[in-house]
């Protein structure tokens, strides 16, 4: 098992036959991803490496039942690409696209939620279900080198940062079940608290590490999730930005949403609804598989 | 995000056929009495700054003869309001008003917000505080938008009389399209006036936008950083502009460790640590170009700095872009400049795709610490810190 998708789940490419498309298609082939079909409207009856591409987003699925989508279509021809996948059925949206707009995200988040469907990103590397399959760009070249298989889940909102986690385990012998870039835009398809919900239902999954920054109100959902559910499996939440606090209000100096909103969404705030919730937060890499020990989980090799 | 000028933002809603009084920007006196000869009911003259709170700074002036605006202009202009200098006046109509409501829109995080009250013209926020049960807020659906019924309802909801409810539903639903379409951040109207003929005019308007770029070169300076760029800064904006390839960001601060960092949220992990170490960062920066000529810029910038004794290039693992592309123009800048890196050492922690190339070219400078394959992020943090603290010891000035 694992979350979101794993190597049974039937992908669709959108904006196959474009060149990251392409490029991104055969690396994730390669991984062994479950691919059925691409899109690129007038190019049907094409193959990507014996991928089938389709007009339509709704001739793929009828075709192969792809229940899962990768957009690597340009910026203005988004919406209209969510808006298919929606409509043939699909319920797995990764969306790679840089500069989506909050009303358009706030838009896209509010359609799939409609329609039981799940959005990843926009502004995400993907996801990768250690070696079944992988979704978007995660991994690149390196996907074996730095997520090596295991029983780790790990949710960021940075897709670098992703990768130097499930490095930072590997020397210690723990390996990844999912790990995934939720997107670092400020408003996300899907929220940070999701993510835990599916990683504490997953029976393949025994910890869950968190890559947090400041602004949103990711972590606070997931820190109010904790005092209301309560969490079986250990939380380890990589906290980053402090230094922003340091410097006057309103300057941005990581991603879209890593500027510091309000005082509720500084880093110092954010650990310490965390840490009240029970989750223990670190603030550098080498404590992920300190804290994995500590924990008493077992490393994967 | 990018706060309107009050004639830019009553463009757009004039062009969204909404309506606002009549007005004109004046950049002299004589403009200034100009316009207002205009008016002959009398005008209201504002320094157009991109700012809430105008008329607390003094920045506001009711006017009644042109030779008022004359001198409110030559008061105004040049003048610096909630840090901004005044480089021009707006002179625009004065509306008779007979009663007045406050309408906003928002969108921080998901779902976008609507705030309304029926008491129009004061300070929104001295009302949160003092009466928050005379404001009404409002999750938007965006799939539905704010309707004018809904709009009815909420105004109902907020205590207003059924006389307005019509014209306030129509009208808050087409400032909301306005909000959404223009893909501002904010939106807010106050006072949203009745005038008396009873015709509704949006005479108070605030409109602030999303802003693409991480910053504008051309808008004079960074103005959330709350002081202009340096001239190296700049320097780098104008390449955001001038080259192409993805943005980069500069930030110089009071330290001595040049950083060339990168991959967002690892950038912030290194600066927390460097702090955390005791290291004091000569700058933060954030890049997504592998443009050579772009690289070279920022790289430029950060060692032009004179008070940077030491540099830090590291990035997170690169699983798809190339790091050569990266390390090789600073390389090439190092060596050009003849820097002594015995006496600023420079510390590399790049991997990935094109890392072969990387090292091959640093091989060639001496003394340079490009650490071994996978090593963690830690180390290349506490290396550079621990060898620009030991230029104290030895007593080497760079």
């Amino acid at each position: 098992m694992s979350i979101l998708v794993d190597g049974d789940t039937p992908v669709l490419i959108q904006g196959i036959t474009g060149t990251q498309g392409r490029r991104h298609t055969e690396y994730s082939l390669d991984y062994g991803t479950n691919i059925v079909a691409g899109v690129t409207p007038g190019k049907a009856g094409e193959d990507v490496r014996g991928i089938p591409v389709f007009d339509t987003v709704a001739d793929a699925v009828a075709e192969t039942g792809a229940t899962a989508t990768v957009l690597y279509v340009p910026a203005r021809a988004v919406p209209g690409a969510v808006e298919d996948a929606i409509a043939a059925g699909i319920k797995l949206i990764v969306g790679t696209s840089e500069g989506i707009s909050r009303h358009q995200a706030a838009y896209f988040r509010a359609l799939t939620e409609a329609n039981g469907a799940r959005l990843v990103g926009f502004n995400t590397t993907g996801v990768l279900s250690a070696g079944k399959a992988k979704l978007g760009g995660i991994g690149g070249e390196v996907s074996e080198f730095l997520y090596p298989p295991g029983r780790i889940g790990v949710c960021s909102r940075s897709g670098g940062l992703t990768g130097e986690i499930g490095l930072a385990m590997k020397q210690d012998g723990y390996g990844i079940s999912t790990a995934l870039a939720m997107g670092g835009d400020w408003i996300t398809g899907t929220p940070m608290v999701e993510y835990v919900r599916l990683f504490e239902a997953d029976p393949d999954t025994d910890a869950i590490i968190l890559f947090g920054e400041p602004g949103t109100d990711n972590e606070l959902e997931v820190a109010e999730h904790l005092v209301a559910h309560g969490m079986k499996k250990p939380v380890i939440a990589l906290l980053a930005g402090r230094f922003q606090e340091n410097y006057p209000p309103g300057i941005s100096f990581g991603h879209a949403a890593a500027m510091i909103g309000n005082d509720k969404q500084t880093i110092t705030a954010k650990a310490k609804a965390l840490t009240d919730a029970g989750a223990t937060v670190i603030s550098t890499l080498e404590e992920v598989p300190k804290m994995l020990r500590d924990f008493g989980i077992e490393p994967s090799s | 995000m990018r706060r309107l000028t009050e004639d830019e933002t009553k463009e757009i809603l004039k062009t969204a056929g909404l309506r606002v009084p009549l007005g004109e920007a004046a950049s002299n006196a004589d403009a200034a009495r100009t316009v207002a000869q205009k008016f002959v009911g009398g005008s209201v003259l504002k320094a157009l700054v991109p700012t809430g709170r105008r008329g607390k700074a003094g920045a506001v002036h009711m006017i009644d003869t042109p030779g008022e605006a004359a001198a409110a202009a030559n008061e105004l202009l040049g003048k610096v309001i909630h840090d901004f200098q005044v480089n021009q006046v707006y002179i625009e109509e004065r509306v008779a008003i007979a009663d007045e409501f406050y309408l906003s829109f928002a969108i921080e995080s998901y779902p976008p917000k609507l705030l309304i009250s029926e008491r129009g013209g004061v300070d929104i926020e001295e009302t949160f505080r003092t009466n928050p049960e005379a404001i009404v807020m409002k999750d938007i659906d965006p799939l539905v938008g704010v309707t004018a019924d809904l709009a009815k309802e909420y105004w109902r909801e907020a205590g207003v009389g059924t006389e307005h409810l019509d014209k306030l539903g129509e009208i808050t639903k087409r400032v909301y399209d306005v909000f959404r379409d223009q893909d501002a951040m904010t939106l807010e109207i106050n006072p949203l006036a009745v005038d008396t003929s009873g015709d509704l005019q949006l005479v108070g308007t605030m409109m602030a936008l999303e802003d693409p770029m991480f910053m504008h070169a051309d808008s004079g300076g960074m103005a959330s950083l709350g002081r202009k760029l340096n001239e190296r800064e700049r320097r780098v904006a104008e390449a955001n502009i001038n080259l192409p390839g993805g943005m980069m960001r500069y930030t110089e601060l009071d330290g001595d460790i040049g950083l060339y960092i990168g991959g967002g949220g690892t950038s912030v992990v290194e600066h927390d640590l460097m702090l955390a170490e005791g290291g004091r960062p000569a700058n933060h920066t954030d890049s997504s170009t592998v443009n050579e000529d772009k690289v070279r810029v920022l790289a430029e910038a950060i060692l032009d700095n004179p008070n940077v004794r030491g540099l830090l290039v590291s990035w997170h693992f690169q699983q798809m872009g190339r790091i050569d592309k990266r390390v090789i123009p600073v390389a090439k800048l190092l060596k050009e400049r003849n820097v002594d890196l015995q006496k600023f050492p420079v510390v590399i922690r790049m991997f990935g795709p094109g890392e072969e190339d990387a090292r091959k070219v640093c091989d060639g400078l001496p003394g340079i610490h490009y650490l071994p394959h996978a090593a963690p992020m830690e180390d290349a943090v506490r290396l550079i810190t621990k060898l620009v603290k030991e230029l104290d010891q030895e007593g080497v000035i760079a």
